[in-house]
Formats: structure tokens, sequence, C-alpha cells
């Protein structure tokens, strides 16, 4: 296991904390980590606590730039897969749907965006509480961040073009006679 | 019968009055009553002609919330089918289409079953709104010339040219009978303002189909209206003898002939600048007319001021639209009267 090589990950991974979530072990970390992976890899756009969700964000990528370079054959990477991924069906999903989606793209293959922080929700009332949403890219949902929108035709870039134009013209006029 | 009456005094600052009609003239205030009269009689008896109230159904496809409305046929109008879906509607679209290919006014009745969208001026392809709105700005430029001056002078509306943004501003022709009056910046803010006051008086553009016979006795006062008249018929459709003319009326205010869409009401004008009056000389009616030029911009599209005295300079340039003619009769290429 320890001879997969993938480049580098395009995920942020801290060095001074490199782990956040310390409570209960390695064990209990691992086994947070395989729920929120699973959720991810089911539903494909989750929101949750940015220390968690962030922290998966790395397992994700590595396990998808693994599927992609060693395929479905190769006893380590399946060895992972079985480790990582509790539903067996996922296993499917990531090699026959994410490898084929991102075969032609260089990673991260999961985008992060903050959402409000939203006070009152929780036990102490006081606290923040930073949640993300976390989503593979190119899933079949409509854009978190929606496509930015053709404004060239409404009535005001009209008439700026139009004077635009002619200035230039008259500009390239007043150049042909100084020379 | 025409009563054509003209003063040439020589120029004074002017406000909007209507004092006393003298004996063998009418004032503009008095030719514009009796078409807004004439408009109100047709008007009536259009209405009368629909004896029963029939239903239609009209799908209206919008982002947000698409619904099927059952409405009146002949008398309830876009707007109407906005009034029941939300105020943003109501307040921002400017035109609507049908079937995803007729573009209809908002206060226009509805006629047939039919897909119904709303258009505003925010959209991808705006070119429809774009056009409508400037046509209406050129019909109240009409507004303004007929009801700005004091009433010894006599305005006589020619028309105008449809709307192109190239030449970045929009016109409207007319015989101002003022001799050399060069308006100096601060008329042009007066005759400005008065469209500002259209603009808080939110004022609806209906539209009447009227035969050849009442658009003569309507604008009977009119000479130049009354010579474009045959030829826009003949320009609608050279062979059918019942077509008929479309005429706008704003609010309550004023009547003009023109074909195209008009926006849904004078709220929805932003700024609104008069930039500057040129002479042209119109051969097909052998005068030397005005042309005066305003630009606009809607009051749904932000513009820094700064931008909008940029274009506002562009704009005093002569707006070289096509002149007034009056078409041949029977030509293949019509080099047509200029009313969009």
């Amino acid at each position: 296991m320890s001879n997969l090589s993938t480049k580098a990950l395009r995920v942020t991974v801290p060095h001074a904390l490199r782990s956040k979530l310390t409570v209960g072990g390695q064990s209990e970390r691992h086994e947070k980590i395989k729920s929120i992976l699973g959720e991810l890899f089911r539903h494909e756009r989750i929101e949750g606590y940015i220390r968690t969700h962030d922290e998966t964000r790395q397992y994700a990528e590595r396990l998808i730039e693994l599927a992609k370079k060693y395929g479905d054959r190769h006893v380590g990477t399946m060895q992972l897969m079985d480790y990582w991924i509790a539903d067996k069906d996922l296993i499917h999903k990531v090699f026959k749907v994410f490898v084929p989606r991102y075969a032609n793209t260089l990673g991260p293959y999961t985008n992060a965006h903050r959402l409000p922080i939203e006070y009152g929700k929780h036990e102490h009332i006081f606290k923040q509480r930073q949640n993300i949403v976390l989503e593979m890219k190119n899933n079949p949902y409509p854009r978190i961040i929606p496509d930015p929108r053709n404004y060239s035709n409404i009535l005001t870039n009209v008439l700026l073009n139009e004077a635009r134009k002619e200035y230039r013209n008259e500009k390239k006029l007043s150049e042909k006679t100084d020379i | 019968m025409m009563k054509i009456r003209y003063c040439l005094n020589p120029i004074s600052r002017f406000q909007s009055t209507s004092s006393a009609v003298s004996r063998s003239r009418l004032t503009n205030d008095e030719i514009r009553q009796h078409r807004l009269r004439i408009y109100n009689n047709e008007r009536q008896t259009q209405m009368e002609r629909i004896r029963r109230v029939e239903k239609i159904e009209i799908d209206v496809e919008d982002p947000i919330q698409s619904t099927k409305l059952l409405m009146n046929k002949n008398l309830s109008t876009p707007y109407h089918c906005a009034k029941h879906l939300s105020s943003v509607l109501v307040d921002r679209s400017c035109l609507a289409l049908i079937d995803d290919e007729i573009v209809w006014d908002m206060n226009r009745p509805l006629e047939r079953d039919c897909k119904l969208k709303f258009l505003h001026f925010l959209e991808e392809k705006c070119e429809e709104q774009n056009r409508a709105y400037w046509r209406t700005c050129s019909f109240i430029i009409g507004y303004i010339l007929e009801t700005a001056f004091k009433s010894n002078y006599n305005v006589e509306l020619c028309s105008f040219p449809p709307p192109q943004f190239q030449y970045g501003s929009f016109a409207y022709d007319a015989q101002l009978n003022i001799g050399d009056w060069k308006p100096t910046r601060d008329d042009l803010r007066c005759l400005s303002i008065q469209a500002y006051k259209l603009r808080d008086n939110d004022l609806r553009f209906e539209r009447l189909d009227i035969t050849q016979s009442v658009a003569e006795e309507m604008f009977k006062y009119d000479r130049f209206k009354l010579a474009q008249i045959p030829y826009m018929l003949r320009l609608l459709s050279p062979s059918d003898n019942q077509t008929r003319l479309s005429v706008y009326r704003m609010g309550d205010y004023h009547v003009d002939i023109t074909r195209g869409p008009l926006i849904s009401s004078t709220k929805q004008i932003g700024r609104f600048e008069f930039s500057a009056i040129h002479n042209i000389d119109v051969p097909s009616y052998n005068e030397t007319m005005q042309r005066i030029q305003a630009l606009s911009i809607p009051n749904q599209l932000h513009l820094h001021y700064w931008t909008f005295d940029y274009l506002l300079e562009r704009a005093k340039k002569k707006n070289n639209a096509s002149i007034p003619t009056l078409a041949k009769p029977k030509t293949s290429d019509n080099k047509t009267d200029k009313i969009e």
C-alpha cells in the first residue's frame, strides 16, 4: 500500500494541524471520515461542519486519483476502497461514474463553498459553527455559483458600444490625417 | 375643413399654459383635446361591440411561477395577467411575448388562447424592448412639444424615425414655427423636466386600431398626419381596403400614430434628457422642419451620471436617421414614411 503513488493532492492540507478530528482517537476519526465520504459519494453534494468535511476532501481526492491511475483490477487500490468506503455499491460508482467523469481533468474533483454562519442553532447559542457545502464537480444539480449572465444587449451597453465604435473610428481618422 | 393657424412671434421663454382661444385659430391644447375626444368615442364604440364576455386560457411561462390563467377575450391584457401573478412583473415588464414569437403591448387586449411571457429590460435578448422603449420616448417628445410651448406658438408634429441606436439618440420631426430659435441649456432642461413629470404620473399606453375615416377625423387639424394616413395604410398592407391604422394614447394626455409596440407605462422611464434641435430639409412636404433629439434610459437600468452625460454629448450631434418621406403609392421597395 505504501507504493501507491499519485500526483500531489490539489486540496489544502494544513501541516500545522493536520487532523482536526481528534475526539476518540484515530479509529473514531476514521469512522467519521468514512461516513462523510459515503454521503459525499452517494449524494454528490452535502453540507456539514467545516472541520470534518474539509478533512474528508483529502481522502475523496486521493481515492479518485488512485482509481484513475490504477483502475479497478489493482489489489492495493481495491483494498483501500474497501476500507474507506462502507457501502460497496459506492465503490462501483467511483470506478463507473467518477473516473470517466474526471478522466480528462486535473484535480481537485471536489468543491467546497462556505455557508453563512447561523447563530443560535446549537446548544451553545453564541458559538459559531462554520458549515460548508462539499460537492463533486460536474454533478447533475444546478450550479451553486451560477453562470455569469450576458448583459451585452441591454440598452446602456448597446449605446456605450456604439459610442466606443464612433470614438475609435474618429481616432483612426484623425491618425490618418495626421500621418 | 382644416383650420390651420400659425403665428411667428419672436421667441420668449415658454411655460405650459392654455389660454383662451382666439377666433380663427386653435391652440395646441384644443387640437389635442379634439384628438382625445375622437379616440374616446372610437374606443367606446369598439368596446360596445363586445356583446358577450368569452374566456380564453393563457399559459403564463415565467421562470419563477408558471400558471394557467382564464382571462376575458378582447378585454384582458397581459398587464392584468401580471397583476394576478406578482407586483414585480407588473412593475418591470414592458412587453409581452405571445407564443414565443409575436411581441405584444402590455396594455393591448388578448384575443385567443396563447402562451405568454413577460419581457423586461435586463434580459439576454432585449432588442425588441430597447426599440419599443426608444419608440415610446419619441412618442413622448411629441407630447412635450405640443404642451411645453406657450399657446401662441403652434407646433405641428410630423413623425418620428424608427429607433436606431447607432445614432445615439431618438428624435421627433416637427414644424416648430418659431423661426430662428436656438435652445439654450436651460430650455432643454425645462423640456426634460416635462418628461419627468410624466413619469411621476404613471400613464399607460393604450392601442387602438382605427379605420381611415376615423383617422382622418382625428387628425383633422394636423396637416402632416393627414397627408401620411393614406401612405401608412398602403404601407401596412397594399391591397387590403380594411386595414386599420394603429394609434396609441398615453394616459389621458396625447394620441399619436405609431406602428410598433410601446412599453407598458411612463413609470418605466429613467433619465430623459433633451439633447439638441437641428434643422432638416424635408422635400416630401417642401418644408424645413426641426428634428428634436433626446436620450433616455429605462428605470430598470442604472447608469452613472458621468457616463450618461458622455452619451448625451454624443446625442447632440445631428441624428442622421431617415427623414420623413411620403411613399410613392405603388413601389416594390418602399422608401416609406418613417413612422415606427
